[in-house]
C-alpha cells in the first residue's frame, strides 16, 4: 500500500528512481581496449558438462542439472521459448518516429509494462559477443544495440533461504522464465516493426550479459566479481537481452560509489561457502580491472552442491539485498552520498542480523531427485551469519584467462590447470598500472 | 516505496489482505443446482469466428488479436506454452505433506512467488466444465480441485487508455501471458510430483473461469455481468486455472457487499460504448441470478472495433479500478463496511474525474496491422467520462441461454436470433420481478 500516487511518473522511468543515480561516461570498472572475445565452450557451466572440472561435476551437470521438481517445471517452461528467440523480420518498416529518445522510451515502457524491474539500453562493443558458438562456428557481431532487461529474483523467498538450499536454483529459473517471456515478446515486436531483433536468455545467448549490464547503466561490478550490482535490487537479479538494429538513444553507465563500498565490505567473501570470492584488491583480468572470483571453485560448488540445488549465497548476503522500505532507502542514500559511512553501514548490516534466514517464511519443499525418484532431502544447508572475518590470502585463488581456456571446439575434457591458474592469480594480483 | 516491512507476512497470504474479507459458505450470486453445461462452440468468440454474429465479425475475428503488433507478439509466446497445458504425471509420486492446509499454502506461495496477484482454491463443480470441446468431442470432468490465479492487468497503462483504444487487447494479453506462465509452471510442477494437473488459459481451457473465481473466494460477480470483481484490483484482471487431483484445502467465497454496491452504481452501464451492460435488475440466466449483459453486442463491438483493438472499458471505468493508495483503501473500507456510503462513493468517483485518461502514462504507439503491413490507424477511440446525471438510455438487450445455442459439433454458421434473444430477456426480467416480489412478500 502506497501513500503517494505514481500517476505523474512517466512509464519509461520504471519502478525505481534510476534517473536520480549519477551517470558517467565510462563504467566505474576500467575496461581496457584489448578484451579478448571468448567461445561458448569456455563458459564454466559448459566446461563442467564436458568434463573439464572432473567426473563428478560432469555427472552432476549433465544428469542432475534440475534435481528439484520446481526447477524441472520452470526449465520445461523456459524451453518452450527455444524457437521464439529469433524469427523473420517484417519486410516493410513500420511508420514509427525518427526521434531516438522516443523510441528508447517506448521500448523501455513496454518492458516495464511487461513487469521488467528495470531496463537500460547500450551499444554493443565487439568484445561482448561470444567468439564461437557451441558447435564451433564463428559468431559475427550482428546487431548494434542491446536492450538490457532486469528481473528481480524476489526478496521474500530469498529472505527465508540460505542461498544454497533447495530453492536456490528455482529462484534463478523463475527470473529466467520471466525474463525470457519479456525478451522474446519485445524481440518479436521489434521484428514486426521491420527491424531485426533477437532475444538472448539463459537458454541461448550470443552475448555476454555482464559488460552490457554495466554499459547500459544497470549497475556496477561488485566484489562478487562476475556479478553486477544495482543500487535498488542489489545483486538479486537476472538479466535478459534483446539485441537489435532498431536505432535508439542509449544510456550511460552509473556510479553510486560501489567500488569504494565493496573495498570496505567483505561480507560476500566471508560468507561464500566455497571461498571463491576474493578478499583482496582488484586485478586485471582479460582487460577488466575487477575483483576476480575463483570461477572453478564457484562452478564446482554450485554444480555438485549436495545439500541444496546450486548457490546464490553471495547475493543473499550482500548488504544491498534489501526489502526496499523507507529505512533501506535512507541507508542507501547515505551509502551513495556519504563515503565515510560506508564501512559503518557494512558493519551495521551484520549487527542488524541481515542475512539471517527468516525460517518462518519458508514455503518450499526440500525435494531432491535421487535416481529418478523424488525424496525429501536428508541434508539441507542451514547457514545464517558468520560473526568473525576469516580472510583468505590471494594465493588460494585461481584465475583462468583466455589463453588458458579451451579452444572453440573440443569435445573431450580440457581439464582446468589449477596450479597454473593459482600462479597466474599471484602474478596478476599486483595493482594494475592504469591511470 | 513502502514504509513498513512485509517480512512478517507469510508468502501464501499474498500481496493483498484477502484474509480480512468476510467469507461466506455460498457465493453472493445465487447459483441454482441445475446450471446446464455448455459446449465451447457456444463461446461467443467461437460463434463470431463461425459467422454467427454476421459477416463483418466473422472476417474481423481472425485478426482480433493479431491486428495489434504488440498483442500478436505476446500471443506467440502464449502459443509456445500450449504443449505444457496437459501431460502425464511422472510415474513416481513424490512424498508431500499429509496436511491439506500446508499443501494449499505451499501452492499458493508458489503462485505468489511466480508473481500471481491473488490466488484461491476451490472444488470444481460439474457445471464449471465445458460439455464439449471445439471439435464436438465430449469433455468428462476429470479433476476435483482448482487453483485459481488472478493476474492484474496493471493500473498504470489502463490509466492512460480509454479501454477500447489501440492498447486494449495487449493489456489482456499481458495478463494472459503471465497467467499462462504461472498456470503451466504450476501444472508442470504438480505433474512432476506425480499427480494429475492441467492448466487452463485463454488459449485452451476446459473449464469456465467465472464460477471458479467466485467459488475460490477471489471475487463477486458484478453488474458488468460476465466479470467477477475483486475488492483490491477491481475487475482489472484475467484468470488462469490449474485443475488437479491432488487433494487440497479449499477457500470459501467472499462477500464484500458488491451486490448492493453494483445495484447503486451504474458507471459501467453508462460508459459501455455499445450499451451492452444492463441498467436494470438481475435476471436468471442458465441457473445464475445475475446482471446479464448482451454478450452478442459486447463480442461484436470488441471484434469489429475499428478505432482500437478489443475493449475493456467496463473494467477501466469501474470505481473499484484504483491505484491502491491509502486513500483508496480507506474508501474501499467504507464501501465494504458502510452500506449507506455506497451510493455516495459511486457519485464521488465521477466527481473526482476517475476514469479520465491520464496522458502522462500513454507510452504505446497506435499501430495496426493491415494486409501484413504495420500502419498507423486512421482513428482512435478517445473517451473520457460521461456526465454522471445522464439518464439511462433506452436499452434493448438480448439473452442467449443454453437452449438457444448451437449444437456442440456444428461447423456451419448458426446466426444468433436477436428477436428471440430480446424476447427471452424481457421474459426473464418479468419472471425475476415476480420472483423478487414474492421473496419480498415472504420476507415481510
Amino acid at each position: 500500500m502506497k501513500l503517494f500516487s505514481h500517476r505523474k511518473r512517466p512509464m519509461h522511468l520504471g519502478k525505481y528512481p534510476m534517473h536520480k543515480i549519477r551517470r558517467v561516461e565510462h563504467p566505474t570498472t576500467h575496461i581496457s581496449s584489448d578484451v579478448k572475445r571468448v567461445p561458448k565452450r569456455a563458459n564454466m557451466f559448459t566446461r563442467a558438462a564436458r568434463g573439464d572440472l572432473g567426473k563428478k561435476a560432469q555427472f552432476e551437470r549433465t544428469n542432475r542439472i534440475a534435481k528439484t521438481p520446481l526447477s524441472v517445471a520452470l526449465r520445461n517452461m523456459s524451453s518452450t521459448h527455444d524457437d521464439i528467440h529469433d524469427g523473420p523480420v517484417a519486410v516493410d518498416k513500420a511508420p514509427i518516429t525518427k526521434d531516438l529518445r522516443e523510441v528508447a522510451e517506448h521500448i523501455k515502457s513496454m518492458c516495464i509494462f511487461l513487469d521488467a524491474d528495470m531496463v537500460g539500453i547500450c551499444e554493443i562493443p565487439e568484445y561482448a559477443w561470444y567468439s564461437h558458438d557451441d558447435d564451433g562456428t564463428a559468431i559475427e557481431p550482428y546487431h548494434k544495440f542491446a536492450i538490457v532487461i532486469v528481473t528481480d529474483q524476489g526478496f521474500e523467498t530469498i529472505d527465508a533461504a540460505s542461498g544454497d538450499d533447495w530453492i536456490s536454483n528455482a529462484q534463478s529459473q523463475r527470473a529466467y522464465l520471466m525474463g525470457s517471456t519479456i525478451a522474446c515478446t519485445v524481440a518479436d515486436y521489434i521484428r514486426q516493426l521491420g527491424y531485426p531483433a533477437r532475444a538472448h536468455t539463459a537458454t541461448s545467448s550470443d552475448v555476454l550479459h555482464l559488460p552490457l549490464t554495466l554499459l547500459s547503466g544497470m549497475g556496477e561490478l561488485s566484489r562478487i566479481g562476475e556479478l553486477v550490482l544495482n543500487p535498488f535490487l542489489g545483486p538479486r537479479f537476472k538479466t535478459h537481452i534483446v539485441t537489435t538494429d532498431l536505432p535508439m538513444q542509449t544510456d550511460k553507465p552509473i556510479d553510486f560509489g560501489l567500488q569504494d563500498f565493496c573495498n570496505k565490505c567483505m561480507k560476500c567473501a566471508n560468507e561464500c561457502p566455497c571461498n571463491a570470492i576474493s578478499f583482496g584488491d582488484k586485478i586485471m583480468f582479460n582487460g577488466y580491472e575487477m575483483w576476480k572470483p575463483d570461477v572453478e571453485k564457484c562452478t564446482l560448488y554450485r554444480v555438485t552442491n549436495q545439500k541444496g540445488a546450486s548457490c546464490g549465497r553471495c547475493m543473499k548476503m550482500c548488504p544491498f539485498n534489501k526489502e526496499g522500505i523507507l529505512v533501506h532507502r535512507l541507508a542507501l542514500w547515505v551509502a551513495i552520498n556519504v563515503p565515510v559511512f560506508r564501512r559503518l553501514l557494512s558493519k551495521m548490516d551484520n549487527w542488524f542480523k541481515y542475512g539471517k534466514r527468516r525460517v518462518e517464511n519458508k514455503w518450499w519443499w526440500d525435494h531432491e531427485n535421487i535416481e529418478g525418484k523424488y525424496i525429501f532431502s536428508k541434508s539441507v544447508n542451514q547457514r545464517d551469519l558468520k560473526q568473525t572475518l576469516n580472510s583468505q590470502s590471494d594465493s588460494r585463488y585461481a584465475v583462468f584467462p583466455p589463453d588458458m581456456q579451451p579452444p572453440p571446439v573440443h569435445d573431450d575434457p580440457f581439464p582446468v590447470d589449477r596450479k597454473e591458474g593459482m600462479r597466474r592469480r599471484l602474478r596478476s594480483s599486483k595493482p594494475p598500472n592504469n591511470s | 516505496m513502502r514504509l513498513f516491512s512485509n517480512r512478517r507476512r507469510n508468502l501464501h497470504l499474498g500481496k493483498y489482505p484477502m484474509e480480512k474479507l468476510k467469507r461466506v459458505s455460498k457465493t453472493t450470486t445465487f447459483i441454482s443446482d441445475d446450471v446446464p453445461r455448455v459446449p465451447k462452440r457456444a463461446n461467443f468468440f467461437n460463434r463470431a469466428a463461425l459467422g454467427d454474429l454476421g459477416v463483418k465479425a466473422k472476417s474481423e475475428r481472425p485478426r482480433f488479436v493479431g491486428k495489434l503488433p504488440f498483442a500478436r507478439s505476446m500471443g506467440r509466446v502464449c502459443q509456445a506454452h500450449l504443449p505444457r497445458h496437459k501431460g502425464d504425471p511422472s510415474t513416481m509420486q513424490a512424498p508431500i505433506p499429509e496436511n491439506l492446509v500446508k499443501r494449499s499454502e505451499h501452492f499458493k506461495a508458489l503462485a505468489y512467488f511466480l508473481n500471481a496477484d491473488v490466488v484461491g482454491i476451490c472444488e470444481v463443480p460439474e457445471y464449471a466444465w465445458y460439455s464439449h470441446d471445439t471439435d464436438g468431442t465430449e469433455i468428462i470432468p476429470k479433476h476435483k480441485f482448482a487453483i485459481v490465479i488472478l493476474i492484474d492487468q496493471g493500473f498504470e497503462t489502463l490509466d492512460a487508455a480509454s479501454g477500447d483504444d489501440w492498447i486494449s487487447n495487449a493489456q489482456s494479453f499481458r495478463a494472459y501471458m503471465w497467467g499462462s506462465n504461472i498456470a503451466c509452471t504450476l501444472a508442470e510442477y504438480i505433474r512432476e510430483l506425480g499427480y494429475e494437473a492441467q492448466a487452463h488459459t485463454n488459449l485452451e481451457s476446459d473449464v469456465l473461469h467465472n464460477p471458479l473465481v467466485m467459488l475460490a473466494g477471489l471475487g463477486e460477480l458484478s453488474r458488468i455481468g460476465e466479470v467477477a470483481l475483486n475488492p483490491f484490483i477491481g475487475p482489472r484482471f484475467k484468470s488462469s486455472v490449474v485443475t488437479t487431483d491432488l487433494p487440497l484445502e479449499t477457500d470459501e467465497p467472499i462477500d464484500f457487499g458488491l451486490q448492493d454496491f453494483c445495484s447503486k452504481c451504474m458507471k459501467c452501464a453508462v460508459e459501455c460504448p455499445c450499451n451492452a451492460i444492463p441498467y436494470g435488475e438481475k435476471v436468471m440466466f442458465n441457473g445464475y441470478e445475475m446482471w446479464k449483459p448482451d454478450v452478442a453486442k459486447c463480442t461484436a463491438y470488441r471484434v469489429t472495433n475499428s478505432k482500437g483493438g478489443g475493449c475493456g472499458r467496463c473494467l477501466k471505468m469501474c470505481p473499484f479500478n484504483k491505484e491502491g493508495l491509502v486513500s483508496h483503501r480507506i474508501a474501499l473500507w467504507s464501501a465494504i463496511k458502510l452500506p449507506f456510503m455506497r451510493r455516495f462513493l459511486a457519485w464521488l468517483d465521477n466527481k473526482l474525474a476517475y476514469g479520465k485518461r491520464n496522458p502522462v502514462k500513454k507510452w504505446w504507439w497506435d499501430l495496426e496491422i493491415v494486409n501484413r503491413k504495420v500502419t498507423v490507424p486512421k482513428d482512435v477511440n478517445k473517451r473520457d467520462i460521461k456526465n454522471a446525471s445522464e439518464k439511462p438510455k433506452a436499452q434493448r438487450l438480448g439473452l442467449y441461454p443454453a437452449e438457444t445455442i448451437p449444437d456442440p459439433d456444428r461447423k456451419e454458421t448458426e446466426p444468433i436470433d436477436r428477436k428471440t434473444g430480446m424476447k427471452l430477456y424481457e421474459e426473464a426480467r418479468q419472471k425475476n420481478a415476480v420472483r423478487i416480489a414474492a421473496k419480498n412478500r415472504t420476507a415481510e
